[in-house]
């Protein structure tokens, strides 16, 4: 498990996606800073907080990477390098569990881009700007780990889906879909049971209220436990000819 | 001319038991009958050929050797271990190359090799990858990223992962599709190589004059079944046509009458095609009684002459 999670490291490591996508965030979140700072302030005469513009975008930037580990991993089944590793005796449980545990600091990473940049604004002559209160550096690892945690779910659909279809497309597609269009459009139509989503229980996490957060902590983990269990079953079943 | 044969001697390899052995082996795919009850035995340290026509059931067969796909009845062993998709002991001292190489394309020829040789814990890795990259030829360009390497190079890549550490098995499907002749004949060498080396090579592949000259055994498969199986010179049928040109062919026609074995005698204008006795002592027989052959050319059944005969639809004709 441990030389598979090394070796899964590297292989998303070495890509520029990663570092590419941790840019855009950053870049992101440094034009939407500059943009508020240079806006007239709202009516209500409170500025959005780092945090509040930071989080929103790290979290974008994680469920992008999500679908782009997906896509990687239905990516090697048409290289076949899937089943060249299994071939060499890696097996299945664990190449699929080393693919979760890998992304997981690529999610930091990208997580944390927005939000150090944010906190850089903080700490600048733009504090006047962006409501710095919340965000320290305490609170910003504390909302990286959250923001993290709650791309959990995306990234085992992502792996789900690529599982399921063999295919590069559809993590993109079931993520965005999901991300997009579902959640968005059930919030509206049936908040009650929007609120049990995924984005939802991230807002929750993050910023607090809604079913509150040991709940929608609990609720994502069961989430992403289901998918990623769901993804192995369906990976240990499959043939994998060429 | 086979030359697989292993320096180990044959008494430890027939102790250690066979390399690979497969008992009643079944795949079915919904109605499709992809392999049906398949059985065979590859000795260690024997290059065997396994033969058939697309869709046979070859890589089906191979994806059940190397835990890739269930099957749906029967049990494989590898090196003496039962092979289960999801138990990976088996394989650990499996080298494979089925289809098209495996590789990431974004990376190097020597990162691709790295990241394989990553999975065996306690293993020097760097070693075993400059020595993979070594025998294939690609030592010198094993920086270049694989997705730009051509058809042959991507081929011996797979063929150096195949062979990283050292593999005590060697499945092989294809392994010089889209080579040209020069590669086609490094790989040959090379397998050749393996062998002496005593690693068991499980070769499918459809060059079936390749196979002849480089394995000790075959099996042929067809729809699904085994069809025949053995040693190379014992599946191909012994009887040798014999051409020959002669000044009288109708005299050394009835001179023949007098020796053994001769079977069919048919007389071509100036020619003379005798079946039933190898060309050697027929010329030393001919020659002897005051007949000596301007033009002597001999046609034995080849490996692709049997393969077309036991593979032919029924009922369809085949030219040898």
């Amino acid at each position: 498990m441990i030389a598979l999670t090394s070796a899964e490291l590297g292989k998303l490591f070495r890509r520029s996606m990663v570092w590419r996508l941790a840019l855009v965030m950053g870049a992101v979140m440094a034009g939407l800073a500059v943009a508020v700072a240079l806006s007239a302030p709202p009516e209500s005469g409170v500025r959005p907080s780092a945090l509040e513009l930071a989080v929103p975008i790290g979290l974008i930037g994680c469920q992008v990477l999500a679908a782009l580990a997906g896509a990687a991993m239905g990516q090697e089944y048409q290289w076949r390098t899937l089943p060249l590793w299994l071939a060499r005796g890696a097996r299945r449980g664990p190449l699929l569990a080393a693919r979760f545990v890998a992304a997981l600091p690529a999610l930091v990473l990208v997580a944390a881009v927005p939000l150090t940049v944010g906190l850089a604004f903080s700490l600048g002559d733009l504090e006047a700007a962006l409501r710095a209160s919340h965000l320290t550096v305490p609170t910003l690892w504390l909302a990286v780990v959250a923001t993290v945690f709650a791309a959990l779910p995306y990234l085992a659909l992502a792996l789900g889906l690529a599982v399921l279809r063999r295919s590069a497309v559809a993590p993109v597609v079931g993520v965005l879909l999901l991300a997009l269009l579902v959640e968005p459009v059930v919030g509206q139509l049936a908040p009650r049971l929007g609120a049990y989503l995924p984005a939802a229980l991230a807002a929750n996490l993050v910023a607090g209220g809604g079913p509150g957060r040991l709940l929608a902590a609990s609720l994502i983990l069961v989430y992403s436990a289901v998918l990623v269990a769901a993804a192995v079953t369906l990976f240990r079943s499959q043939d994998l000819t060429g | 001319m086979p030359t697989g044969v292993s320096q180990e001697p044959l008494a430890a390899r027939l102790e250690q038991g066979p390399a690979l052995r497969v008992e009643g082996l079944t795949k079915r795919f919904g109605d499709i009958l992809a392999v049906d009850d398949l059985t065979l035995e590859v000795a260690r340290g024997t290059v065997y050929g396994f033969l058939g026509p697309n869709g046979a059931g070859k890589t089906t067969t191979i994806g059940m050797l190397l835990g890739l796909v269930h099957p749906t009845r029967g049990r494989a062993e590898v090196l003496g271990r039962a092979v289960t998709p999801g138990d990976p002991r088996a394989l650990r001292r499996v080298g494979a190359l089925v289809g098209a190489p495996a590789l990431l394309p974004s990376f190097s020829a020597r990162r691709n090799l790295q990241l394989l040789a990553g999975l065996v814990p306690d293993h020097d890795g760097h070693a075993a990858v400059d020595a993979a990259l070594e025998r294939v030829g690609l030592a010198e360009v094993a920086h270049r990223r694989a997705g730009a390497f051509s058809t042959g190079m991507k081929q011996r890549l797979g063929l150096a992962m195949a062979l990283l550490e050292e593999p005590q098995l060697l499945v092989l499907d294809e392994p010089t599709s889209g080579m040209d002749a020069a590669g086609r004949r490094e790989v040959k060498n090379l397998l050749r190589s393996v062998a002496a080396r005593g690693t068991t090579v499980f070769l499918s592949s459809h060059l079936l004059h390749e196979v002849e000259q480089v394995c000790d055994e075959v099996a042929v498969l067809d729809r699904g079944r085994l069809v025949t199986a053995g040693p190379v010179g014992t599946l191909l049928p012994n009887a040798t046509s014999v051409r020959l040109r002669l000044d009288d062919p109708g005299a050394a026609a009835g001179a023949l009458a007098a020796l053994d074995g001769v079977e069919r005698v048919t007389e071509n204008g100036a020619y003379l095609e005798v079946e039933g006795v190898d060309p050697q002592r027929l010329v030393a027989f001919l020659a002897g009684v005051g007949h000596v052959p301007s033009e002597v050319t001999s046609g034995r059944p080849d490996l692709e002459t049997l393969f077309l005969q036991l593979t032919a639809p029924a009922g369809e004709a085949v030219a040898a």
